[in-house]
């Protein structure tokens, strides 16, 4: 019996690795020729997590704006443990030594700032972070194109909700121009928006088991890479399961092999807003 | 502690702290003998330097202008005050004297003030009278320094030697002495100084000025109404104040506030006020700040004058060209451009819109950390542009404009007690689990009990069954806060997931029982 269960995990790792290998493209000759837009290592981000690094040919690319949707049935909430993670990412990343700001621009995308401290008793994302509260979206927008293209700044983290295709169009150009990190948080109602962002992420909050928070992390969207599979079963491998732990504040994959439920149901998520 | 000086080779005794001082050592003593004395003490020894007494002296005498505009310092370690109509705004010259007394020993040092008619009479009885305060009345001048000895005069030292040869050694018997003898035996300096204690002669004060800001001014032949004219001018008396060649660049000081003020025909004046998060040199930021403002601008019948003044200033120092970019100008490049994104987005939006976090020392979630306006926060750390790698040892003492009002070297700058980040009293340096999102308010939520354990809750009309709990966390109110109660109760926190998987941060007034949400794991 025991020696039937090791085959069958022996099974399922290599399924995984194989897996792995052809969504980083190092199946088709090597990831940079996959990956025109990020040619060398300094161009990118990495999440810390390496199945989503390797989704991302290394990680979430520099100058340019990712979106991230998480659910909003009742009330929308930002999903301010995976921003600051990334933005925490930047900030050691080797491409952002001397910049070193990070501004989180509108009020509902501001994390408490407990939850900036590391647990080692490290300030500096604390000290670090800038805090913008535009009064309407007009100067929403004129405050993210502002940090965008400011060449002091690491990351800007903001609130994308109601940006329409042309606003997304500017960001883009002006963090290419500042060739600084953009992370939109948007609603997932808004889903079904035209917008030129580079990465698009779908985060839902998921049942645990344990006592840690954890979110499903579903990639819909990877502009200059290989397109994303139209099989349901390959999407799947573009869905993580990432678990904030209590007792070191730090953000992981979940020790899980795979998610329980699957890849949410983005279609189901814009026909709820259609009802509403 | 002693501080020493050399003198022909031997150290001697500059300066020393009242203990030494009850051990018997004496200013001008060796400093082998001075050991001796303090034999069994722990004594520190430092170099004195009589530059740096200056220069704590003269902010010294700048911190006392809240007294009156005539400050004097008078080294090595008095002050001149003319108190002449100030008395007025303390009611009473007793009183004023009692502030001066109080202040000073707030400031850690200790002050014997004397209030007389005349500076060299007010100078004796400072100087060698035991009580911290003393009042001379008008006339009373003679009485007062009559026992005093006669160094109280501020006498040469050979003056009094030769008075003490002759068995003179208080103030009151030189005065009994013929006035004409004085003078025939002694230097003319002895009856100056005993004319001016009484009040016969003049003594003058040099008080510190303070420095005109640096202001460029344009005056025009005649009103001017275009607009464009006037921006031009304003671009170029910018570029004479903060661009190359410009005051600012010879005073190595970058402006932290200006002025500008528009002399109207027949109105007026227009006076616009910019602030900056850092000190700054750059003209075309500054323009870039300005111009908005300046479109705004009723001109009216015409401009007849513009002035440009830098009310507020800090050191900055010169910018090196260098060929090859090193690590330290990168980030002191960084730290400017920071500063000037901080400086657009609240001369736009507003300074309250541009905020900073620091920690304050609160067990509330919600107090323990306060939001400041970035234009008053400090630079991000290790990047302040006055204490950076382009600022050298002296200029991180020296305070922001130092001869103006503004300066507050010795009184605490800030009004609310805000630790700092390394503080040791800090409650959520990571210790405990907290959410990525704290409501601003704490809003209130109906929550059924099963078991004493919460079962389903109902927030904004939404209905969330509880599916895991953690709790209780029990953090104490502040009991000492009698105006709000919402901080007086103690709470009980508990972590609560719903049916979708939100790990949600709620809690329980113990004195009330209601239940409120506070947090979200975002």
């Amino acid at each position: 019996m025991r020696c039937e269960l090791q085959q069958l995990a022996t099974a399922i790792e290599d399924i995984q690795q194989r897996s792995a290998t052809v969504e980083s493209g190092r199946g088709f000759g090597g990831s940079a020729g996959l990956c025109p837009a990020y040619s060398h290592r300094g161009d990118v981000v990495s999440t810390g997590i390496p199945a989503i690094d390797s989704a991302l040919c290394g990680g979430v690319g520099i100058g340019r704006v990712h979106e991230w949707f998480s659910n909003a049935d009742g009330r929308w909430f930002p999903p301010l443990s995976l921003l600051m993670h990334v933005a925490q990412q930047a900030l050691g990343s080797e491409s952002f030594i001397h910049r070193k700001a990070v501004i989180w621009i509108g009020r509902r995308c501001w994390p408490y700032s407990a939850a900036l401290i590391h647990r080692a008793g490290d300030c500096s994302m604390l000290e670090y972070s800038i805090l913008v509260d535009p009064p309407d979206d007009a100067s929403r927008l004129w405050v993210i194109d502002l940090a965008l293209r400011c060449r002091a700044v690491a990351a800007v983290i903001a609130d994308g909700s109601r940006l329409d295709i042309a606003a997304s169009r500017r960001l883009q150009l002006a963090a290419e121009a500042g060739r600084t990190l953009g992370l939109l948080a948007r609603p997932s109602f808004e889903l079904d928006t035209l917008s030129t962002s580079t990465t698009r992420w779908l985060i839902q909050p998921m049942l645990t088991p344990t006592v840690n928070p954890r979110w499903t992390v579903q990639l819909l969207r990877r502009k200059g890479m290989r397109p994303l599979p139209a099989q349901p079963d390959l999407q799947r491998s573009l869905c993580w399961t990432l678990e904030y732990d209590r007792a070191t504040g730090a953000l992981r994959e979940s020790s899980e092999l795979v998610s329980r439920s699957g890849p949410p149901e983005v279609a189901a998520i814009q026909s709820k807003r259609i009802s509403a | 502690m002693l501080l020493i000086s050399m003198r022909h080779g031997v150290q001697i005794v500059a300066r020393c702290c009242p203990t030494s001082s009850a051990a018997g050592v004496e200013c001008g003593m060796t400093v082998a003998h001075a050991r001796a004395l303090l034999e069994g003490h722990d004594c520190l020894i430092q170099p004195h330097d009589p530059a740096r007494d200056d220069q704590a002296l003269h902010r010294l005498a700048v911190w006392a202008l809240r007294y009156s505009p005539l400050v004097a310092p008078d080294p090595p370690d008095g002050l001149q005050i003319d108190i002449t109509g100030c008395q007025r705004l303390f009611r009473g010259e007793k009183r004023l004297a009692r502030a001066v007394a109080r202040d000073i020993e707030r400031l850690d040092f200790a002050a014997r003030v004397a209030i007389a008619s005349t500076f060299a009479c007010a100078w004796a009885v400072a100087q060698c009278s035991d009580c911290q305060v003393t009042l001379i009345p008008d006339g009373f001048e003679r009485d007062a320094i009559a026992e005093l000895p006669i160094a109280a005069l501020r006498i040469e030292p050979d003056i009094i030697e030769a008075l003490q040869e002759v068995e003179v050694v208080r103030v009151g018997q030189i005065l009994d002495l013929p006035r004409s003898e004085l003078a025939a035996r002694f230097p003319s300096q002895l009856l100056l100084r005993l004319d001016q204690v009484l009040g016969q002669a003049i003594e003058t004060i040099d008080p510190i000025r303070p420095k005109d800001p640096p202001q460029v001014e344009q005056v025009f032949d005649g009103p001017v109404v275009q607009i464009e004219a006037i921006a031009l001018c304003v671009q170029q008396l910018l570029e004479s104040l903060a661009g190359v060649g410009g005051q600012l660049l010879r005073l190595e000081r970058g402006v932290r506030r200006l002025d500008i003020e528009l002399l109207r025909v027949d109105a007026e004046p227009v006076r616009l006020t910019l602030s900056l998060s850092h000190p700054s040199r750059n003209a075309k930021h500054l323009w870039s700040l300005l111009r908005p403002r300046l479109e705004q601008v009723n001109i009216g019948f015409g401009i007849e004058r513009i002035r440009l003044i830098a009310s507020r200033t800090a050191p900055l120092r010169h910018d090196q060209t260098e060929h090859w970019s090193n690590d330290a100008h990168l980030q002191h490049e960084a730290h400017r451009i920071t500063g000037e994104l901080i400086d657009t987005i609240a001369n736009r939006l507003g300074r309250d819109r541009v905020l900073r976090v620091q920690p304050f020392e609160s067990h509330l979630p919600e107090r323990a950390f306060a939001r400041r306006s970035a234009m008053d926060s400090p630079a991000l750390p290790g990047g302040n542009l006055e204490s950076g790698c382009h600022g050298s040892a002296d200029r991180q003492t020296r305070a922001e404009s130092p001869m103006t009002p503004h300066w507050s070297g010795l009184s605490p700058p800030e009004t609310r007690p805000v630790a700092p980040l390394t503080s040791s009293f800090f409650p959520m340096r990571g210790e405990y689990d907290r959410p990525a999102l704290l409501l601003e308010h704490a809003a209130p939520i109906r929550v059924e009990l099963i078991d004493n354990r919460p079962a389903r809750l109902t927030w904004n009309r939404f209905d969330y069954q509880v599916v895991d709990s953690l709790g209780p966390e029990r953090i104490a109110g502040m009991w000492w806060e009698d105006r709000q109660r919402s901080v007086q109760s103690t709470r009980d926190y508990y972590r609560l997931q719903d049916q979708t998987g939100h790990w949600l941060w709620t809690y329980r007034e113990r004195t009330s029982g209601q239940w409120f949400i506070h947090g979200v794991w975002a």
